[in-house]
């Protein structure tokens, strides 16, 4: 383990930046401002688990609002079923985006990597209709959870506690890639074919970054159903697809931690924006994340390390 | 309800939806064949189309069958548009394919903010929107009609791809590009030629298709998933495999519609795509996929 | 360009400050010039904007508060206040929408607009994430979803909870009277409209929280499989309707339909999918199934989109000419009916201003504004807490009925002598028009009816 990167620049700055969050969201007690940088954390904790996984390796993940939904399904079926509190909610919500990321992979990724991408694209259509289909089965009171237990009543607090799980978070990601774990994910991305021939079994290592990843997304789905008190196929929506990977590319492709300032701006612009042009918003981040895709494909990392 | 009255039903529907799901699909996998590219903007090709005709016949009044020419055109221009704008930017296929998807959500948040998001429009249709009765069954004349074009763009295409000497620099062209090139074929134009043709064939399943439906900005959603998930049971790049995947998923569907007491049609159909996907990544025809 | 790296650090801190002061100023900016001038008392309305049911119900508000800040608005202590609405738009309409619009929509329009109270709502969920929100920051927020379930979150904790108030009538009251109009309605077709014995019915529901009180697991164990069967009827088909049917339309649906001699359809749908399923009805050859008796089955239901005529979405339109001869039940004056006295003239109203027909929650929307005021006045105060007292006490006539909240803050509806919040059912002619047919202030009377064959029964009286 490398403990030079417990020193970079980059993740110092991000601590600090979260950190900074949470103060000018008091100094300035705006309870929309706390919601909005709370809703930003969600989406940096999205980001960085798709960035950890398919920002490194380049195999694009188009299914990540899948597990953000299973997150927040579960936390919301476990609630509901046995009264869990909120600790177990969460540890749950990463156990089963683990296990849907781990079944997932270990079945697409023996093939080829653009049939994961295509399955990907699948997976948040076929977790809705299968909640259509099945949801009174599931003894769901609407088509969702509702009245889910808050992580504080202040929302000062929750915004505390949710800064907290993403400096956690950032600290065992950033762990992770410091040990030859990150090696290999910058191998895999850059030349695969040269992995293989020395000899290391990359198969495993996707899976295992994967469902990590993908449990990092559910648990980010167990705040957000946390956050919202309601659990329902929302979270299966293209928003949850396009902005964490909009957030990622922006701080940087596979630089992880750009994710944190990226978050920041995009999320405090769209909230802000969403209240004075309404739908136009929308109309406008797409056609920013084209042209980030386009001109910028390595984000604002060239800045940021 | 007995054998008999499940029979019918299920092979008639079965073969009408299974056909227009090849007509939406044949498009998709041809491009595929040639360029290895998957184009995730088609859904919003059909979409535009829909919102094209809406927009001249709707709310200009123009007469139809003008309507529909200017659509397709406008069509065609907007898919090359999408596909050499990013092509001039990069050839990274996974930055492609995640730039196609973006162009489809941008349409379909443009034409949301331009039409209104809520509620389902509706665009005039070629046939006549009745239906008759043929062995117990009620057929929609509509929905028979885009069935019968379809099978016989089918066999156009086909003949084209295998009898003309276009279609020999097509294939050639799908087999190996690079050799294609050395021999003298411009690839570029063959790209052009089938990315034109196949925003045509979408444009046409639009027309065909959408005025038993409703124009909504999410509407990309159905037709590209169909596309995708027939191309694949079938295998991508075999076109002609694209009937026989079709019925694969318009029988799964109709057959657990009548069978199973939930919603779970859509499920089924997913679930064998997963199959293939994993099972049988190669489809039907046996594609072969470099990624 | 090469920076060296202390210089690119300060670049990024310094933007980064910069950007958050410039929107924290802005977002300061904005709150100071909106904070409301002793002259007026804030409505904050959270709706589905994209949505004509949603522009419907900011109409009826804007209607209401235009009367009454025409009559001098409100006076509190001496104040001349005058009434106005701050909207946002949640797109709650589209189930795929995420609920924290809704949130966001309140969140912004309680602390950032600081609004006096609240009025809106419409999507079940979005109104259940919503309710926390409300009562955490004790402002009064009278919603108009139809889950049960918002009466049962006051009941639960009145005193955290008080703030919330359902202006709308509820699913498990909707049933009661959406029940009786089958009944009487095929009492009457049997009676002597058509001669013919009609008892085969299928039920189709909407995937969504109200319909479950209805439909639930669907089949013989729904809750209102054994009313219908208790009545006389058959129930043939129980279920909830696929957003995407086999091959894009819902034939293979109906061709089960057909096969089980279905004679009517029971369609319950507040949302957007219906212009499919009644253009696939109209189409769709009913008598190509000899199990048929050549009858295209009789459709009736609550359809909301079926409610809508008017210039800027017209049903007929939109479902190009197929739902002639549907019938749909909704609540309040959607054409001129007179429940109270304020009924047509609201209707009239409505109708000039914005060339539309009031639909379902319009006539309640409109009652909202009016009784909140009114509890304003009699409190002579804004904060929520001294007004809940009054708005408890509410006995308003509006244009929809008779409203008056219970115990837990849900619309009590009294059925005897008449309903004191009566349905209404229209049903839409071949002419493209819609024509009131029915109330449940008058059971046994139909007017209007047109038949099968085309031929329109002016009145028709049930004899039990």
């Amino acid at each position: 383990m490398n403990l030079n990167y417990f020193r970079s620049r980059s993740f110092i700055l991000s601590i600090l930046i979260i950190i900074a969050t949470v103060i000018i969201s008091y100094a300035i007690n705006s309870p929309y401002f706390t919601l909005t940088i709370l809703i930003a954390d969600i989406f940096i904790i999205m980001s960085i688990g798709w960035d950890f996984s398919s920002g490194t390796t380049n195999y694009i993940n188009f299914g990540i609002s899948f597990f953000f939904g299973i997150g927040a399904l579960f936390t919301g079926f476990f609630f509901y079923s046995f009264n869990l509190s909120i600790p177990f909610l969460i540890i749950q919500a990463f156990f089963f985006g683990f296990i849907s990321g781990f079944l997932i992979t270990i079945a697409t990724l023996r093939v080829r990597g653009v049939f994961f991408t295509l399955l990907s694209l699948l997976l948040p259509l076929i977790g809705t209709d299968f909640i259509l289909a099945f949801w009174t089965v599931l003894k769901m009171p609407t088509i969702g959870y509702y009245g889910l237990p808050s992580l504080s009543n202040s929302l000062q607090v929750s915004l505390i506690y949710i800064s907290l799980f993403l400096i956690i978070i950032i600290i065992l990601i950033y762990t992770l890639y410091s040990t030859h774990i990150g090696l290999i994910l910058r191998g895999i991305g850059d030349d695969e074919e040269a992995m293989l021939a020395q000899g290391i079994n990359t198969f495993w290592y996707k899976v295992l970054i994967f469902s990590i990843s993908m449990g990092i997304v559910g648990i980010a789905g167990s705040l957000y159903a946390l956050s919202t008190t309601f659990a329902g196929i929302d979270t299966f929506g293209l928003e949850f697809l396009l902005f964490p990977m909009v957030i990622a590319i922006f701080g940087g492709k596979g630089k992880i931690l750009g994710a944190v300032p990226a978050g920041y701006v995009i999320i405090i612009l769209s909230q802000y924006l969403q209240l004075y042009v309404g739908q136009f918003t929308l109309i406008l981040f797409a056609a920013f994340a084209i042209i980030l895709f386009l001109l910028f494909p390595n984000g604002i990392s060239r800045w940021f390390k | 309800m007995n054998f008999f009255s499940l029979f019918f039903p299920i092979i008639i529907y079965g073969l009408l939806f299974g056909l227009n799901y090849a007509l939406i699909s044949i498009g998709f996998t041809l491009v595929f064949g040639v360029s290895k590219i998957l184009n995730l903007s088609y859904g919003a090709l059909y979409m535009t189309t829909a919102y094209m005709i809406y927009f001249f016949a709707v709310m200009n009044n123009l007469p139809l069958i003008i309507s529909i020419l200017i659509s397709i055109v406008i069509t065609i221009l907007i898919g090359l548009a999408i596909f050499y704008t990013i092509l001039k930017f990069t050839v990274n296929p996974m930055i492609f394919m995640v730039t196609m998807l973006l162009f489809a959500l941008l349409l379909q948040y443009i034409y949301s903010y331009l039409f209104g998001g809520q509620v389902g429009l509706i665009i005039p249709s070629l046939f006549p929107n009745v239906s008759i009765g043929l062995f117990g069954v009620s057929i929609n004349l509509s929905l028979l009609a885009s069935s019968l074009i379809s099978l016989l763009l089918i066999f156009l295409v086909s003949f084209w791809i295998y009898k003309t000497s276009i279609g020999r620099r097509i294939r050639a062209t799908a087999e190996d590009p690079e050799v294609s090139e050395l021999l003298g074929i411009n690839t570029k134009q063959i790209i052009i030629i089938v990315l034109s043709i196949s925003i045509l064939l979408v444009s046409i399943a639009s027309i065909l298709l959408v005025p038993t439906q409703e124009v909504t900005p999410t509407m990309w959603v159905d037709p590209f998933v169909i596309a995708f998930a027939v191309s694949i049971i079938g295998g991508l790049g075999k076109f002609e495999w694209a009937i026989p995947a079709a019925f694969i998923v318009s029988f799964a569907e109709v057959i657990s519609q009548y069978l199973i007491p939930y919603n779970v049609s859509d499920i089924v159909a997913f679930i064998i795509v997963i199959l293939f996907i994993v099972v049988f990544p190669n489809g039907l025809g046996g594609a072969r996929i470099e990624s | 360009m090469s920076y060296s790296k202390n210089t690119k650090i300060v670049i990024t801190v310094v933007i980064v400050v910069i950007l958050v002061a410039a929107i924290t100023l802005g977002a300061y900016y904005m709150q100071q010039s909106q904070t409301p001038t002793k002259k007026y008392i804030l409505i904050g309305m959270p709706l589905p904007l994209n949505s004509p049911i949603g522009v419907n119900m900011l109409d009826s508000a804007q209607l209401a508060v235009n009367q009454i800040n025409g009559n001098g608005g409100v006076t509190i202590n001496g104040t001349h206040y005058y009434l106005k609405i701050i909207s946002y738009d949640t797109e709650e309409a589209d189930p795929s929408i995420p609920v924290s619009n809704g949130i966001s929509a309140m969140t912004a329009l309680i602390t950032q607009d600081k609004v006096n109270f609240l009025i809106g709502g419409y999507r079940s969920d979005v109104v259940d994430a919503e309710l926390p929100i409300a009562a955490q920051y004790h402002t009064i927020y009278i919603t108009f979803g139809a889950d049960p379930e918002i009466s049962t979150f006051v009941a639960e904790n009145y005193t955290a909870h008080k703030y919330i108030f359902n202006g709308f009538v509820n699913a498990t009251n909707q049933g009661i009277q959406y029940g009786a109009l089958p009944v009487y309605m095929l009492l009457a077709y049997k009676e002597g409209l058509l001669k013919q014995n009609i008892t085969n019915f299928a039920i189709l529901g909407e995937q969504a929280a109200w319909t479950k009180v209805d439909i639930g697991n669907g089949g013989t164990s729904s809750p209102l499989y054994k009313p219908f069967e208790e009545v006389g009827f058959n129930v043939t088909y129980i279920n909830y309707f696929p957003l995407s049917p086999p091959g894009g339309s819902y034939d293979s649906l109906f061709s089960q339909l057909a096969d089980l001699n279905t004679q009517a359809i029971y369609i319950l749908a507040a949302g957007t999918e219906t212009p499919l399923l009644v253009s696939n009805w109209d189409s769709f050859n009913w008598s190509a199934d000899k199990a048929t008796g050549g009858m295209k089955p009789i459709l009736m239901g609550a359809d909301v989109m079926a409610e809508m005529e008017g210039k800027t979405y017209d049903y007929f339109n939109a479902t190009n000419g197929g739902c002639n001869g549907e019938f749909t039940f909704g609540w309040g004056p959607m054409l001129p009916i007179n429940i109270t006295n304020s009924s047509i003239p609201f209707y009239n109203e409505f109708y000039s201003n914005y060339s539309f027909n009031p639909i379902f929650e319009d006539g309640f929307v409109y009652s909202a504004i009016y009784y909140l005021t009114q509890a304003i006045e009699k409190a002579q105060n804004l904060s929520s807490n001294a007004v809940i007292p009054y708005l408890e006490q509410t006995n308003y006539s509006g244009p929809a009925g008779l409203i008056k909240f219970s115990s837990s803050h849900g619309l009590i509806i009294n059925l005897k002598p008449v309903p004191s919040v009566p349905a209404v059912a229209m049903q839409w002619h071949k002419d493209g028009k819609l024509y009131l047919v029915w109330s449940s202030l008058n059971p046994l009377t139909f007017t209007n009816i047109q038949l099968p064959n085309g031929t329109v029964v002016p009145k028709i009286t049930v004899i039990l």
